[in-house]
């Protein structure tokens, strides 16, 4: 299940296989995602102390599913991210649920999200990252801008189709065509990075 | 739908953005369609990509010790729990740790849209775990307190006031001692404010942090609020405690720059910073402060200062109580 690799580091996959053999595992997949986990939390609540606690249920969550993990199915970044993004929407979703306010302006700035998907070229670069964050800023500036305004209140926002054509004054159907287009064109960006075949 | 359709939809599922119906259409397609998986596969992994472009922050350095002192905490509950629960043989998860560490693995690994299609179709929307979230044993075993679902965990606070069969669960799962009567004690204390500290909860682990300051004999308390008017500051501390539980209401944001600074006031004496804490746009705050351990004050007041907070109060408070014990 498990390919040797050229790093000596143990892989993601043979981290997370070693789960149930105590907290080490935990330790190092923590150092290698928490960070990413931590961020992509915080650009999502937009506070610390929520997004540290997004942080502290990923991990959990990924410590308790760890057994149901099938590396087949993707991998752990993956896994992390997309775990940490929906915890991170459900705290929102959950505050919405429970106060008036029904906007997180705090989470936003004048021009909305857009500048959380501007990827800085001073970030940290310790991080195992699979790609450079300068390419990946690259690809996403290639997206028309209505492309990735879409593709940011439903990545970081969690909006429905219906919520974004009303955010976005658009269709609803192009609102759909937005999406899918610029999410599609990533990934056709990404995939022969990845080693995948593409599509 | 035909079937390029539904691989259309593959960004939609990997979003969270189809539609129930659509949803559980789709994920019927994907147990029987292998090019779909495949898109699935790629789509999330171009997610997990996409998280990237955020802005890198790291952590709080002390965050991965509380990670690890959680995990802890629950293979020991876990461990604990399994010697006395009923129901326990589908709950031997990754805990690494008690009787159970070295048995077998029981779960099994969730073919693509096994359980994944179950949660998904059964939780509503604003409840539902990503359509990328890979595994679900959490659907799948049962499980103690602290393993509940993530979508159920701020409901905690309320069943907690609502039964002391509950309190005492609670009470077992962070390890305190207490008497079931100095819980129901403890309960009756703060029923009413924390009520609205539940509406502020909103996962399980943080309520167990807040629940293992607020439910403690000798609970010491301070309202603070203007006049007949918003906002209002709550303060719990315990009676030999080193934490500070606080809750505002009504409190809008400091300004840009400004935070706000909670200080601890004894006669004679000067002003004692308590820590600097931020609401909400809504409003709110909950925080956990640190204090010296059994340190009491007879006032406590809010100041509006420079980020950073500042040695000694530079404005006038506007939010002025005075601590009390409150009577048992």
């Amino acid at each position: 299940m498990t390919e040797p690799t050229p790093d000596t580091r143990p892989s993601d996959n043979l981290l997370v296989e070693q789960m149930a053999d105590g907290d080490r595992a935990l330790a190092e997949l923590y150092e290698r995602y928490g960070a990413l986990a931590y961020s992509l939390a915080r650009a999502i609540v937009g506070n610390d102390a929520d997004a540290e606690e997004v942080v502290l249920d990923t991990f959990l969550k990924v410590w308790r599913d760890a057994d149901g993990f099938d590396p087949d199915r993707g991998s752990v970044k993956a896994w992390v991210a997309t775990i940490a993004r929906s915890r991170a929407l459900d705290r929102v979703r959950s505050r919405k649920r429970h106060t008036s306010a029904l906007r997180r302006s705090a989470a936003t700035t004048d021009t909305g999200l857009a500048v959380s998907l501007s990827t800085q070229p001073d970030a940290e670069k310790n991080l195992d990252r699979t790609l450079a964050r300068e390419q990946l800023g690259t690809w996403l500036g290639h997206l028309p801008k209505e492309q990735k305004e879409a593709l940011e209140l439903a990545y970081f926002r969690g909006y429905s189709h219906s919520e974004i054509a009303a955010e976005l004054g658009a269709p609803l159907g192009t609102v759909k065509t937005r999406i899918r287009t610029a999410l599609g064109s990533l990934r056709d960006r990404v995939q022969p990075q990845l080693g995948g075949g593409g599509s | 739908m035909n079937d390029h359709t539904f691989l259309r939809l593959v960004p939609d599922y990997v979003l969270d953005l189809l539609e129930p119906g659509e949803l559980k259409d789709f994920e019927a397609h994907l147990a029987t369609c292998d090019e779909c998986r495949s898109e699935v596969e790629q789509f999330r992994e171009t997610m997990g990509v996409l998280a990237d472009a955020v802005p890198v922050l790291a952590p709080p350095p002390g965050l991965k010790d509380k990670l690890l002192a959680r995990v802890r905490e629950e293979a020991a509950a876990k461990a604990k729990d399994s010697g006395t629960a009923e129901g326990t043989a589908g709950a031997n998860g990754p805990a690494g740790v008690g009787p159970e560490s070295s048995s077998p693995k029981d779960v099994t690994k969730p073919t693509v849209a096994g359980p994944q299609a179950t949660s998904a179709q059964a939780a509503p929307r604003d409840a539902k775990a990503s359509a990328g979230e890979q595994p679900k044993p959490e659907d799948s075993k049962v499980r103690p307190i602290q393993s509940a679902p993530s979508h159920n965990r701020f409901a905690i606070l309320p069943w907690l006031v609502a039964g002391t069969g509950i309190a005492a669960s609670i009470a077992f799962s962070i390890g305190l001692t207490n008497t079931r009567s100095e819980l129901f004690d403890a309960e009756t204390r703060f029923q009413s404010a924390s009520q609205r500290v539940a509406a502020l909860v909103t996962d399980s682990a943080r309520a167990d942090s807040i629940l293992q300051a607020l439910v403690q004999p000798g609970l010491r308390t301070a309202f603070l609020s203007q006049s007949g008017a918003d906002p209002e500051l709550h303060l719990f501390s315990g009676a030999n405690d080193s934490r500070i539980v606080l809750t505002a209401f009504n409190l809008p944001p400091a300004g840009p720059g400004r935070t706000y600074q909670l200080w601890g006031i004894n006669t004679g004496s000067d002003p004692v910073s308590l820590g600097t804490f931020s609401t909400l746009a809504d409003g709110t705050a909950l925080s956990l402060i640190s204090v010296q351990q059994g340190a009491t004050f007879e006032v406590s007041a809010v100041t509006d200062e420079p980020a950073g907070g500042s040695p000694q109060p530079t404005t006038q408070p506007f939010l002025v109580g005075t601590w009390s014990a409150d009577a048992p």
